[in-house]
């Protein structure tokens, strides 16, 4: 169902400081949606007005067709929100979080009791249910928060970075929780700057940056079309990188762009393996020590990267 | 109406859970009215420490530090100054530097030094040694008079004793005069001539008759005058003794016209007593309406807004936005639960102050203050809760709170008496909800006069609720805008 949500031209502006830049969108039904980009690309803004508790500066949000800021009642009821920091109360049990958020969606007594049972078998809390919010560790924090979040049987589960601060293989668990969530007929979107999480888990990704939307797309495609590289890393003892990439071309290696992170050189090529032994043979002659050199398929963390550093030097 | 139950009830569990807010919210009220209950409950001022300074002691200076040394540290001092400084350094509250010598005829004031800047310990001071030292006169004043009346009684008794004598006298000096008048009428009755002529043949003895004769009317003629004399002296003396008769009785008549014949009628002619309109005696009576509103005002105003606050730190503020409940809804939950809580503190409260200060009029009383301080409750409420609103960290909007609270203390009958300030302020402060109130309450409680008057003091109440519900619905949109 293309245009399940349809973001349309928003701009959000608070005070001279635009947020969000002529955004458009298209979520479709029953898919997991990544929106990733930088702290302060935009990313929690984005969702607060997809749940109408911004109001977009310009533009807006349809909703099945309905503009979602005419019709508040609709996103309330069918969109479920959970957040980065845990919107529950702390010196409520788990259960009487659920009880509490429940009832504010108006849910009959017998129904709720029901739901409950059956959201904290889903989020694995059944067991901790008489324990404080506070008490829980982070990934059940995290987990009763998306067990809120869906009290109220939402078709669109919105969760902003999830998985941050989770050790890996918590993390695992809240992506294969999120996964059953989603095939059971919620369509979730998600933000994260945590691209392989995204990667694994996202049908579709848009990736922001400075409030402006950069690429929209599978991951699949996305990598298709930045993968006809590979990167390069390298680090010389020396740091003399400029001439050493001006013999590297002497040479005959095919260098696209390159890039530095950190004591490293990225370099873009189509060809990595060639390039490396060209760079192991050109260090030899100048007599350069190599301290680290590896070649990466262009994965969407790279090309992430990549995109971001492109748009700072358009900047 | 669900939905609001649902959020008390999350605020109830919320504020049991978190123990201490619940000490300091339930148990601090009621340990405040304990501690000023024991402290106020009495009728006498303890521990006044009093500095005296004389040049030299009389036997009145002594007896009149002996009566103040009844009823508060009296320290004697050697110099004057020693004592007056002593006022300055708090050493004592009151300075007093009496008269060398100081007797009745003492034409010198005793000088009392205070601290003005304790204002209403002053006040008090003043009074309990004025009442100490007015009943030291008096009794002197007394013992004077007394004397003075009882000399005149006296005199009084003795000249009507002595009365009977000059009554006596003046019989005596009648009968004196009735006597000598009889004899000189014996005496003319006589006839006998001073001129006897005797011719030449009469005989010697004739002749000696006739000279004897002759002597005889010029006696009785001299005895005459001499009566004559001692008749206007009696009579001199009659209206003599008449008048000291007169002026005795005068005397005696003045002295029994005296309408007063005891000491006291005259050292204190005009009676004056103190009665107080209402019939309860201890300090904490008095200061009791005064204590419940501030309680429920410091409870009120920091309990709603500390909520507010706590509720906002929480991330679940958020997801309270984005579920189909209004914000309305909320507004009035947080304000019910406060209210509850409010309501729970003044009965618990009244409740027990029923035993003491109630007693018989429990019933009309006791629920009538419960409603007005319902009412008042409600106000400070909504004023809690727009700090709450508008303040982000918990020590802003507890610093608000307690600012905006002691200025309503400031400005109200406990500290001075608003009749002190300036009009203009006075014209605005009556309008301070917590004058308002305490205002209400001493009508209830102290006078017993009822809600029949009150009609203007609950508009007043009431448009201070309009005006902070709205403020206070206005400042939620406003919190939701800036989360």
């Amino acid at each position: 169902m293309p245009g399940f949500i349809e973001v349309k031209d928003i701009v959000k502006i608070f005070g001279k400081h635009v947020v969000l830049d002529d955004i458009n969108i298209e979520i479709p039904y029953g898919k997991i949606f990544g929106i990733i980009g930088e702290n302060g690309s935009g990313k929690t803004t984005l969702l607060n007005t997809l749940i109408g508790f911004y109001k977009p500066t310009r533009g807006t949000i349809y909703f099945q067709g309905l503009d979602i800021f005419k019709d508040m009642h609709g996103v309330e009821t069918r969109f479920g929100f959970a957040t980065q920091a845990g919107s529950f109360y702390p010196k409520l049990t788990a259960e009487e979080n659920l009880w509490y958020f429940g009832r504010l969606y108006q849910i009959p007594r017998q129904e709720l009791k029901e739901r409950i049972r059956k959201l904290l078998d889903l989020v694995e809390l059944t067991y901790a249910k008489k324990s404080l919010g506070e008490e829980l560790s982070t990934g059940m924090k995290r987990r009763l928060d998306i067990a809120c979040a869906l009290i109220h049987k939402p078709v669109v589960l919105i969760l902003d970075e999830p998985t941050e601060d989770l050790d890996p293989l918590l993390r695992k668990e809240l992506l294969t929780l999120i996964k059953r969530i989603n095939e059971n007929g919620v369509t979730v979107i998600i933000t994260s700057h945590l691209l392989e999480e995204v990667e694994e888990l996202c049908d579709l990704v848009a990736i922001l940056h400075r409030g402006r939307l950069l690429k929209m797309g599978s991951p699949t495609a996305i990598e298709r079309e930045y993968g006809k590289n590979e990167v390069v890393k390298l680090e010389l003892e020396s740091k003399n990188y400029q001439v050493f990439i001006k013999k590297l071309i002497q040479h005959g290696g095919k260098v696209e762009d390159v890039d530095y992170e950190g004591q490293k050189i990225l370099i873009y090529t189509p060809k990595g393996d060639r390039l490396l032994s060209l760079i192991m043979s050109t260090a030899k002659a100048l007599k350069e020590k190599v301290n680290h050199v590896s070649v990466d398929k262009m994965s969407l963390n790279i090309i992430f990267e990549s995109i971001v550093r492109g748009e700072r030097k358009n900047d | 109406m669900t939905n609001i139950w649902n959020i008390i009830l999350k605020n109830f569990r919320l504020l049991i859970r978190s123990k201490t807010s619940s000490l300091v919210v339930i148990l601090g009220p009621l340990l405040l009215i304990f501690l000023v209950g024991m402290a106020f409950n009495t009728t006498s001022l303890y521990d006044l420490r009093l500095g005296v300074y004389t040049p030299s002691y009389s036997e009145l200076t002594n007896s009149l530090v002996d009566n103040l040394k009844g009823n508060f540290l009296v320290t004697e001092l050697d110099k004057q100054d020693q004592c007056i400084n002593g006022v300055k350094t708090g050493e004592f509250n009151v300075c007093a530097v009496i008269p060398a010598d100081l007797q009745v005829t003492t034409k010198e004031n005793i000088i009392f030094y205070v601290d003005y800047s304790r204002v209403n310990l002053v006040y008090n001071i003043i009074s309990v040694i004025s009442s100490q030292l007015q009943n030291e006169s008096t009794k002197l004043s007394t013992e004077l008079t007394s004397d003075l009346l009882t000399r005149l009684n006296d005199a009084k008794v003795s000249l009507v004793e002595k009365k009977s004598d000059i009554n006596s006298i003046n019989s005596n000096n009648n009968q004196a005069i009735t006597n000598i008048n009889a004899a000189q009428k014996n005496l003319v009755d006589l006839e006998l001539q001073a001129n006897y002529q005797v011719d030449e043949n009469a005989t010697s003895s004739e002749k000696n008759m006739a000279e004897k004769l002759e002597d005889a009317a010029d006696a009785i003629n001299r005895s005459l005058n001499l009566f004559s004399s001692t008749n206007n002296l009696l009579d001199q003396n009659k209206d003599a003794v008449s008048s000291v008769s007169g002026a005795v009785d005068s005397v005696i008549s003045t002295v029994s016209g005296l309408s007063v014949s005891e000491a006291t009628d005259i050292v204190s002619p005009i009676k004056t007593q103190i009665e107080p309109i209402t019939i309860k005696e201890e300090h904490i009576n008095y200061l009791f309406p005064t204590l419940l509103i501030l309680m429920i005002m410091f409870i009120s105003i920091l309990l709603s807004s500390t909520l507010l606050i706590n509720e906002k730190s929480t991330f679940a503020y958020f997801r309270n936005f984005i579920t189909p409940t209004s914000s309305f809804t909320f507004l009035i939950g947080n304000f019910l639960t406060n209210w509850f809580i409010a309501i729970f503190e003044v009965i618990i409260i009244i409740g027990f102050s029923a035993i003491f200060l109630f007693k018989d009029n429990f019933l009309t009383t006791g629920l009538l203050s419960v409603l007005v301080l319902a009412v008042g409750a409600v106000v400070f409420i909504l004023l809690g809760m727009v700090i709450g609103y508008t303040f982000r960290s918990g020590e802003t909007a507890n610093l608000a709170a307690i600012s905006i609270a002691s200025v309503m203390l400031f400005f109200s009958n406990t500290i001075l008496p608003i009749e002190t300030l300036p009009t203009y302020i006075k014209s605005i402060v009556v309008f301070n909800p917590f004058v308002v109130i305490e205002s209400m309450l001493k009508k209830l409680i102290l006078y017993n006069a009822g809600l029949a008057d009150q009609g203007w003091n609950f508009l007043i109440l009431f448009g201070y609720i309009m005006l902070l519900g709205l403020i206070a619905y206005i400042m939620n949109e406003s919190t939701k805008r800036r989360l």
